[in-house]
């Protein structure tokens, strides 16, 4: 009988005497946070509020495309070791949605913004009924008043990994917020002119941009390194048809051929989206001054 | 001194003079004297690892009903849970701040051993380190336990099918093949016995999440639908099985992730503060009930030690008549060898004498009898021991 009962529970016991982990909370290291980035605008975040506080280290690699870049599963068995690990979310490393990542360590910086869709699609399969995919606009940066909300989301997340340094975080965060600021304030003084305007992007990177500024910019999917497909082309001739000035901008400068092949009454204007960095480094505050340069100037002589 | 050294002298070699009679005293006396201590000592095992396990699982939010199959589920890997919740009761812990909110989904299995899906939390929570390999890093990747990597030789690229849920449901979900990316080192708990991967990846094995051949006009059953219209696939669209770089972007997730089910959260507060509070918030929940696995365990080895107490009474009275059926065997022998003592009387032995010869004998039985209690109750839990762990 009792060797029934102890083979009864046998599937139950499977364990011994373990000790008793009991309610741990993450240990907090010696030295400099370990703070890994997931794409440029948000580790040039990290470096700002972070300082000398903060070890930042980007696992994107130099030129790649943090939409389009999917890190090797060991790199991401890695970085488990991290204190926190910033994203900007929104989908904008959409590679973390299939991710095992450590869930009170990682810091989406646009989760819980006002966020853009592009475009609902939905199809069915299966007993489940109809489903739908919304592809999320990931481009949050693009505006200075959402990026400082994402400023403010890391600085909580910061605040609470490095406990006592509140105040220092607080600090930077508030002259961020007020350089930021600034920018925007900047933005809007250089697109005054620019109200009413209909404006063509290559490239639906600057949505959040347009909503912060109430411009009207219509996205087409131009490739800057090729001349642009027949329907591509017909559909931004249409666009710009009738309009003046007609003005495109470019994420990046277009080819000669690109541009050749572009109706000669479009104005083409470079804006950077500032997802990659600039000769000398990422700097979002600097590369975003460059745009309101070239804003100012195209809406002060549209022509 | 010398009378004792004597007595056992003749003690010895009465027993040798009868073997026969001496095995039957000592394995009846021994029977008499194992199964109590055997029911003690393994009752006691069993208290002490239910417990262990319990205790180092603070609190474990579940969907309200049994709070029995809720931590045998999430603390043994045993049953299903009826009713599951959703991953935002998960977010909505973390984002309260009570401390750590560990997922749990143990709805399936691979080669019979279940699978859990949770998050990387819980291996450091419960002080899972890895023997070979590295931990899931990414959909369909799944680390072994100690005995399940022993059981199957997993090493870390091995593939391992997850088991059919239901043979008849054609439309249902799919067997996915898991890839095998490390063992863990051995725990001594239900850890070893199970296999673990990202909740994300159990709920492929949901359907909630699933890669499939994109859906296009081609192969829908509306082809006619207009711009921004539902496409209704036919069932030619392939759903993808085995989840490798090719095609993991096309995984994508049905509906709110919040809404996706998990059997229990495992959660560590932070401090007795957050405990306290975690319990009172979910008193009066009408979804949710937020258990002590300790105080659960507590119930379920309340039945045990019940059934302990009937087992010692059992085996106290098969020794009491053991004993009885000793002493009787003792009397008759002392009866039959009348004769012998009374030569010991006549030869000039004192009654003392005589009777420190009986119990000479007596007590070398007895010490022979706990001698082999002692070497079989150490035998037997030893093999406990292997089978347990």
């Amino acid at each position: 009988m009792t060797r029934h009962l102890l083979l009864a529970l046998v599937p139950v016991l499977g364990c011994s005497g373990a000790p008793d982990p009991g309610p741990t909370q993450p240990a907090q290291a010696a030295g400099p946070l370990d703070l890994r980035c997931l794409s440029a605008p948000v580790c040039w975040l990290a470096a700002r509020l972070g300082a000398e506080q903060v070890q930042v280290s980007s696992i994107l690699p130099p030129g790649e495309d943090a939409p389009s870049w999917r890190p090797p599963a060991e790199l991401i068995a890695g970085l488990r070791q991290a204190d926190l690990i910033v994203a900007n979310g929104a989908n904008y490393e959409p590679w973390i949605a299939s991710a095992t990542l450590p869930t009170d360590k990682l810091v989406l910086t646009a989760e819980g913004l006002d966020l853009l869709t592009w475009k609902v699609t939905s199809h069915s399969h299966g007993g489940d009924g109809e489903h739908s995919h919304a592809e999320v606009d990931p481009h949050s940066f693009a505006s200075p008043a959402m990026f400082a909300q994402q400023a403010a989301a890391l600085e909580a997340a910061l605040a609470r990994a490095l406990p006592g340094q509140e105040s220092a975080l607080a600090a930077r965060g508030q002259a961020l917020a007020a350089e930021l600021k600034a920018l925007s304030q900047g933005y809007v003084a250089a697109t005054r002119g620019a109200q009413g305007l209909q404006l063509a992007s290559s490239h639906p990177a600057f949505g959040y941009l347009a909503r912060e500024l109430g411009l009207d910019i219509r996205a087409f999917d131009l490739d800057p390194d090729a001349a642009p497909g027949e329907q591509q082309l017909s559909e931004l001739t249409a666009w710009a048809a009738g309009r003046d000035p007609a003005i495109l901008l470019w994420e990046a400068a277009p080819s000669d051929q690109a541009r050749a092949a572009l109706p000669a009454t479009l104005q083409q204007v470079v804006l950077d989206p500032l997802e990659q960095p600039a000769a000398g480094g990422y700097d979002y505050l600097a590369q975003a001054r460059g745009n309101v340069v070239t804003l100012e100037a195209l809406t002060q002589d549209p022509g | 001194m010398s009378t004792l050294r004597h007595a056992l002298f003749l003690a010895v070699q009465v027993l040798k003079a009868s073997p026969g009679r001496s095995l039957v005293l000592v394995l009846g006396l021994t029977v008499a004297l194992f199964l109590p201590v055997l029911t003690w000592l393994v009752s006691e095992q069993v208290e002490q690892r239910l417990l262990s396990r319990s205790r180092s699982s603070p609190v474990l939010l579940g969907h309200k009903g049994n709070e029995f199959d809720l931590v045998m589920n999430a603390l043994y890997f045993r049953g299903q849970v009826r009713d599951p919740i959703p991953m935002a009761a998960r977010d909505e812990v973390a984002e309260r701040g009570y401390g750590r909110a560990v997922p749990l989904y143990v709805a399936y299995s691979a080669g019979g051993a279940p699978l859990v899906g949770t998050s990387l939390d819980y291996f450091e929570q419960r002080g899972l380190a890895l023997s070979q390999g590295r931990m899931p890093a990414i959909l369909g990747e799944v680390v072994a336990g100690a005995s399940v990597g022993r059981d199957f030789a997993l090493e870390p690229g091995d593939k391992l099918r997850s088991d059919t849920t239901n043979l008849y449901n054609l439309a249902g979900s799919y067997p996915l093949l898991l890839r095998v990316t490390g063992v863990l080192a051995a725990s001594g708990t239900a850890d070893d016995e199970a296999l673990f991967s990202d909740v994300k990846t159990t709920w492929v094995l949901d359907g909630n999440i699933h890669g499939h051949d994109e859906v296009t006009r081609d192969d829908a059953l509306n082809p006619e639908a207009g711009e921004g219209e539902n496409l209704e696939a036919t069932a030619a669209v392939f759903i993808v099985a085995e989840i490798d770089d090719a095609n993991l972007d096309s995984f994508h997730m049905h509906g709110d992730p919040g809404e996706a089910p998990l059997s229990s959260v495992l959660v560590f507060p932070r401090d007795q503060r957050a405990h306290d509070q975690l319990l009172g918030d979910y008193a009066l929940d009408e979804r949710y009930q937020a258990v002590i696995p300790e105080q659960v365990v507590g119930t379920i080895l309340g039945i045990v030690l019940r059934l302990r107490r009937g087992l010692e009474l059992y085996f106290g009275l098969v020794a009491a008549s053991t004993m009885a059926f000793f002493g009787l065997v003792l009397v008759l022998s002392l009866r039959l060898r009348r004769a012998e003592l009374s030569l010991m009387r006549r030869l000039g032995c004192s009654r003392l004498t005589v009777a420190a010869n009986v119990a000479a004998e007596v007590g070398m039985l007895v010490l022979a009898a706990v001698a082999l209690t002692t070497a079989l109750s150490w035998g037997c839990m030893s093999w406990l021991q292997v089978l347990l762990s």
